[in-house]
């Protein structure tokens, strides 16, 4: 009970953190690597400070706003956007930020400047966050699977082949897209409301450069790597006791090592190792599927 | 006016040589290489370092500096690059630009130690502080050295470019990395060279950076990098003479906003210049029609 | 929607020029149902370039596509796996990582992105899992199911992206060097496997260089040369024009750059498979055997 009320503000933290990292892994996973939704998180996070000072609204309208708001915004950016690829769309979106980021500084009524908006009423609540994180991690978990789950797949490794097979790589990548700047929206309105102070300090190059850490250190075939990295980079200045230089040192050290060697993150990890597992188990008593189970293991230790 | 126009020049040419080095490690090797920045950083907090105790003559400051940030550049390479390109192509690029936003965060992290996220200027001694007059221009001794080192260091880049042998094999793969690979030209050999050459800018650039406006802290190579990033796409991916024209045409447009008063909005008319170029032609001005590969 | 009396496919007046480069030149051919047409020229011809257009992933510079008399040239790519026309790439493109039957039934998914075929995908995956099943068992790829598909060899590889292309349910299928890299027993399985295809009705477009193959299953032969027809016609008759033989071993493309596109041929092919400038003339039509490859 102690421990709770003590690092509520973290837990909160936590699960802000896993939504924002859900948004950029859902892009990164149909091979769009976008920074985007972190500009949408601090736009979702000035529109919902805005609303909870000058309205009386509740909780939820103010997110409806704001994801519908988002929503329609990161519509508006993707038409041009979109058709770019590789490193010169990741740049576009980098590009998207940093305007996104000076505009907020700029604009002192609704953002307060660089000092950013204090005295936001705080309406977020853990249980409103847990919510919020399940409600991601449902979707995004259809999302991963069968038939949704092979497109993006495709679409990620071969565009080409994904069209000829009939796959609307267009509307899915809009799609994605858009879906991930309205999680990532919903996400900064619920800490704009959660710490009572948001400034576009929150969001700025920083802020995508560990959130991306998250992505990848976490594993970025899934939501749950996300999930995964996201907890783990939040929580870990409070297990080694504050947030020094070599924490960072250790995961910018962590992040070469996961692209090079672990491309599917820790969460690939820990999966072979359930695999490996089952494999000797099923060893064991004699017939089983330890063939299949093997060839998991060995799709998952691939590349 | 003249004034303004000077400054724009310098500022220019220092935009140029830390763009180019960035621009040239892109469009040849496809390595964006988002620890650039962190390396111009790290320049800078070098000639810092050295200065600390004893002057130093400029010239010798940026022999050490160009030559120890492009072995840097080179290590980071090896260490945290080159076993991507071996696992081959499949997003090779991205899983790059990944690995060096990890390579960022080590070498930020290092450098927040060194100075203790303080603010530090170099020592005025290593350079003459003499102000010339000519045609009511005020020029600093210290604008004249920018202006030679920067034009320098284009100029013996374009001659590398133009004339060495990895200078050509450079411009192969830039044109067809297939046909280039065919003709035997060395990976091994020339992604270092050029990683050094690319390092030995970003540091130079930082040192000139420190000079020009006097600090050195961690954070200083975060604004060039995004500005690169915006001059590259202005003037198409690793074209040479896209990224001196994007550098200057950011570097006027900058000082433009400065001199009439919307020094806030400098940044925002950057990108908003990237934006309308990736709608109009997202190749950039100088960039080539890629032929799509099938 | 289909125009009565109207052939699988009509081809009329396409044009693909890259920059100055004209790859495809004003081609017209028609293909019927249940038939398979070979597309064949020298090196750098043009077809690899026209099957992109037919394909719709380049996009015809001028010229129409009708299949079933109704134009498709707008179409965007993904359309034409709804509209029945499906292909495999010269260099394979599986994807290694997924099991062979998962690959198989990327072909079964239906292009919509709807959310309630969304909501009901997994209703629908048993089916799929079975169709797929059925597929492979049919082209005997059944007992490697279960594999990652990249470490299958190369000429299953083959197999399974033409499984793929099957699952799409296509009328036109195109097919890009399906048996390049190819042992001849494996070559004579595909040839089998093509024939077995045209009974089922499924009209194909065979982009080949392996000359006995093309002459043994096609009906039809269309000839590329510099982007243009050439010839068309019957496989035996078109054998036998001059000019076509002309195009063959004729000694003016000796020091002509390929006007196709660039990286059009694939590391993959056999370097003496092709029927190269100064090569090996022409088979004689009725002597087409399986067993010797050209070259």
């Amino acid at each position: 009970m102690g421990w709770f009320e003590a690092n509520e503000a973290l837990v909160q933290l936590t699960l802000i953190n896993m939504m924002l990292a859900a948004s950029l892994q859902v892009t990164l996973n149909a091979g769009m690597l976008s920074l985007a939704p972190v500009a949408a998180w601090g736009v979702g996070g000035f529109i919902a400070a805005n609303l909870a000072i000058d309205t009386q609204l509740a909780l939820g309208p103010i997110l409806l706003i704001v994801a519908v708001a988002v929503a329609a915004g990161a519509f508006l950016v993707a038409l041009p956007i979109l058709r770019l690829r590789g490193l010169a769309f990741a740049m576009a979106t980098l590009a998207v930020l940093l305007i996104v980021g000076s505009l907020s500084v700029t604009n002192r009524e609704w953002t307060g400047g660089s000092l950013g908006l204090y005295g936001i009423p705080v309406l977020t609540t853990t249980g409103a966050l847990v919510v919020g994180v399940v409600a991601v991690a449902l979707v995004l978990a259809r999302i991963e699977r069968r038939e949704m789950g092979r497109r993006v797949e495709v679409l990620r490794l071969d565009e080409a082949a994904a069209r000829t097979l009939g796959v609307a790589v267009d509307r899915i990548r809009l799609a994605l897209f858009v879906l991930a700047a309205t999680i990532a929206g919903v996400s900064g309105a619920l800490s704009a409301l959660a710490f009572n102070n948001f400034s576009s300090q929150n969001f700025g190059f920083d802020r995508a450069v560990t959130t991306l850490a998250m992505v990848v250190i976490g594993g970025t075939r899934s939501w749950l790597g996300a999930f995964l990295g996201a907890f783990l980079l939040t929580f870990s200045p409070y297990w080694f006791d504050q947030f020094d230089v070599w924490n960072k040192v250790a995961y910018g050290a962590m992040m070469i090592a996961v692209v090079g060697w672990f491309p599917d993150g820790l969460l690939g990890l820990l999966r072979s190792g359930i695999g490996r597992l089952r494999a000797a188990i099923d060893r064991g008593p004699g017939t089983g599927t330890g063939a299949t189970t093997a060839v998991a293991a060995g799709a998952e230790a691939r590349s | 006016m003249t004034q303004q126009a000077l400054n724009a020049v310098v500022l220019g040419g220092i935009y140029t040589l830390f763009a180019l080095g960035l621009s040239l490690a892109w469009g040849v090797l496809r390595i964006l290489n988002l620890a650039h920045g962190a390396i111009a950083t790290w320049g800078a907090i070098t000639a810092w370092l050295l200065t600390k105790e004893r002057v130093l003559p400029l010239w010798l400051l940026v022999v050490i500096v160009v030559l120890a940030m492009g072995t840097l550049n080179v290590v980071i390479d090896q260490l945290a690059f080159r076993r991507l390109r071996r696992q081959g192509t499949e997003q090779l690029e991205t899983r790059v630009l990944l690995a060096s936003v990890g390579v960022v965060t080590i070498l930020l992290a290092w450098a927040e130690q060194v100075t203790k996220s303080d603010t530090y200027s170099l020592p005025a001694g290593i350079f003459s502080s003499r102000i010339y007059e000519v045609v009511g221009v005020r020029l600093k001794a210290l604008d004249i050295v920018i202006l030679v080192l920067s034009i320098g260091g284009m100029a013996l880049l374009a001659h590398w470019i133009r004339n060495s042998r990895n200078g050509r094999a450079l411009r192969a793969i830039a044109c067809d990395p297939e046909t280039a690979s065919l003709m035997g030209i060395n990976h091994e050999v020339l992604t270092p060279v050029t990683m050094f050459v690319s390092g030995g800018l970003a540091g130079m650039a930082g040192l000139l950076i420190a000079l020009a406006f006097h600090v050195v802290h961690a954070y200083m190579g975060d604004p060039l990098m995004l500005k690169a990033i915006a001059i590259i796409i202005l003037g198409g991916i690793g074209s040479v003479a896209g990224a001196v024209v994007g550098a200057y045409a950011l570097a006027f447009g900058e000082t433009a906003m400065v001199a009439n008063d919307h020094a806030s909005l400098r940044d925002v008319v950057a990108f908003a210049f990237v934006v309308l170029i990736l709608l109009v032609k997202p190749t950039g001005l100088f960039g080539r029609q890629t032929v799509e590969r099938q | 929607m289909s125009t009565a009396g109207a052939p699988l496919l009509t081809v009329e007046g396409v044009t693909k020029r890259f920059g100055g480069v004209v790859a495809v030149d004003d081609v017209a051919f028609t293909v019927e149902e249940a038939t398979i047409t070979g597309l064949v020229g020298p090196n750098g011809s043009g077809k690899t370039t026209l099957l992109g257009c037919l394909s719709k992933m380049l996009r015809p510079t001028a010229g129409r596509m009708l299949l079933r008399g109704v134009d498709y040239t707008a179409e965007p790519a993904h359309r034409l796996r709804r509209l029945g026309i499906a292909r495999t790439f010269q260099n394979i493109r599986l994807l290694p990582g997924l099991s062979v039957r998962e690959n198989v039934t990327l072909g079964l998914d239906a292009d919509g992105v709807g959310v309630r075929d969304w909501l009901r995908s997994r209703r629908r995956e048993a089916d799929k899992r079975a169709q797929a099943d059925r597929l492979l068992d049919e082209l005997g790829l059944a007992e490697h199911a279960d594999r990652p598909a990249g470490a299958l060899p190369y000429g299953l590889q083959r197999r399974v992206e033409i499984a793929r292309a099957l699952a799409t349910e296509p009328s036109l299928l195109l097919l890009d060097e399906p048996v390049a890299g190819m042992n001849d027993a494996e070559i004579k399985e595909i040839a089998a496997g093509l024939v077995a295809m045209r009974r089922r009705g499924i009209a194909m477009i065979l982009v080949e260089h392996h000359l006995d193959l093309v002459m043994e299953v096609c009906d039809a032969l269309v000839v590329l040369d510099f982007g243009r027809v050439i010839a068309t016609g019957r496989p035996a008759e078109v054998a036998r024009l001059p000019v076509v033989r002309e195009a063959y071993f004729g000694s003016r493309h000796q020091d002509h750059p390929p006007a196709d596109a660039p990286g059009a041929h694939g590391a993959h092919r056999l370097p003496g498979r092709e029927p190269a400038p100064g090569g090996e003339p022409l088979p004689e039509p009725e002597g087409g055997s399986h067993g010797a490859a050209v070259g």
